[in-house]
């Protein structure tokens, strides 16, 4: 081949992964929509996993060196909010969740009880510096950032 | 043959360059100038990763405790929405955030006054303007604004802060819904 043509493929090949996905979010996108959020100020790259029925989300954020942490909780909060089943782009793979289960267990040092599941959501959600939002569409669009359970953070922006 | 393939090359990327020195004559890079006003002015690009749509928020806020003006689009029409954004903080009283806050806004100040010193607001301007056939306009800058929020598909909202909650409230291209708005 060629040399310019192999300069060519790699440029090609370096603009096409710029926008890609984290190998690490790739299954979550057959039960949520990933988003990609760019900071075009600063140039910082978060990522952002919705789960939405009927306009109102769930979403979760964080940067790019927390993706599979990102991921492993996206498949533990779907499991255990079965409410936003029925919207998710393709069906829970068990196999995934019990993936994700099974490497935080091991990880965090959650015991094998009832408890196990939330224990390892807790960690991860700490571990992966994770932001969740509450998006409701009402009169008005309202984004607000909640606390781990979905609950109101009183006090203002930084 | 090599050497030949090698000259054509040079020849393009040469000829590029004056094309791209040329359109950089005749317009500022709206978005670079904005840049240097971050406590003003947001730029966040959002893809979703499942269909590859990708849009473009530009917010400019009096301060972070206070509610800002945001414009969003398809991010195939960011560039000529930086531009509106742009021309909206220079010349729309709108959108002219810090002037009519209790607590100016020092960024919006210095954007607006850099835009006017060095005659970046004027350049943006000149160019829609011949771009869009606006000089024999009763109002040629309205004329601008107008052209770039309809070319651009501006969607723009109010963003209201409270705590640790944004409301979007609609407020159309004239900023209509705007509580503190003038």
């Amino acid at each position: 081949m060629k040399p310019w043509i192999c300069l060519g493929v790699l440029v090609m090949m370096a603009g096409a992964s710029a926008a890609g996905i984290p190998p690490a979010l790739k299954s979550t996108q057959d039960i949520a929509h990933v988003m990609e959020i760019e900071d075009l100020m600063h140039g910082t790259v978060l990522y952002r996993v919705d789960f939405c029925e009927k306009g109102d989300c769930d979403m979760f954020q964080t940067d790019a060196a927390h993706v599979q942490e990102l991921a492993d909780y996206s498949q533990l909060f779907l499991d255990t909010h079965p409410d936003y089943l029925n919207a998710t782009p393709k069906q829970l793979d068990p196999a995934a969740v019990a993936s994700a289960l099974s490497r935080g267990a091991k990880q965090y040092g959650c015991a094998p009880d009832k408890q196990q599941t939330q224990c390892v959501m807790h960690a991860l959600f700490k571990a992966g510096k994770l932001k969740r939002y509450a998006l409701l569409q009402k009169d008005a669009t309202e984004y607000e950032e909640v606390d781990e359970d979905g609950q109101y953070i009183p006090g203002g922006y930084d | 043959m090599r050497s030949a393939r090698a000259w054509s090359i040079a020849g393009l990327l040469v000829m590029a360059s004056w094309m791209q020195a040329g359109l950089a004559d005749e317009k500022p890079d709206t978005l670079a100038l904005m840049k240097q006003y971050p406590a003003f002015v947001e730029a966040i690009r959002t893809t979703d990763l499942n269909d590859r749509a990708a849009k473009v928020r530009i917010t400019l806020c009096r301060s972070k405790h206070d509610h800002c003006e945001a414009f969003e689009t398809d991010a195939g029409h960011s560039g000529t929405m930086a531009d509106y954004a742009y021309l909206c903080a220079v010349y729309d009283n709108d959108c002219r955030h810090g002037e009519h806050a209790k607590t100016k806004g020092k960024n919006a100040d210095a954007l607006i006054q850099e835009a006017k010193d060095k005659g970046y607001g004027q350049a943006v301007l000149d160019y829609y303007t011949t771009k869009y056939d606006c000089a024999q306009a009763k109002d040629p800058t309205a004329c601008v604004l107008h052209k770039l929020y309809t070319t651009a598909g501006v969607h723009r909202t109010i963003a209201e802060r409270d705590g640790h909650t944004i409301s979007y409230v609609e407020a159309g291209e004239d900023g209509e819904g705007d509580p503190f708005g003038e």
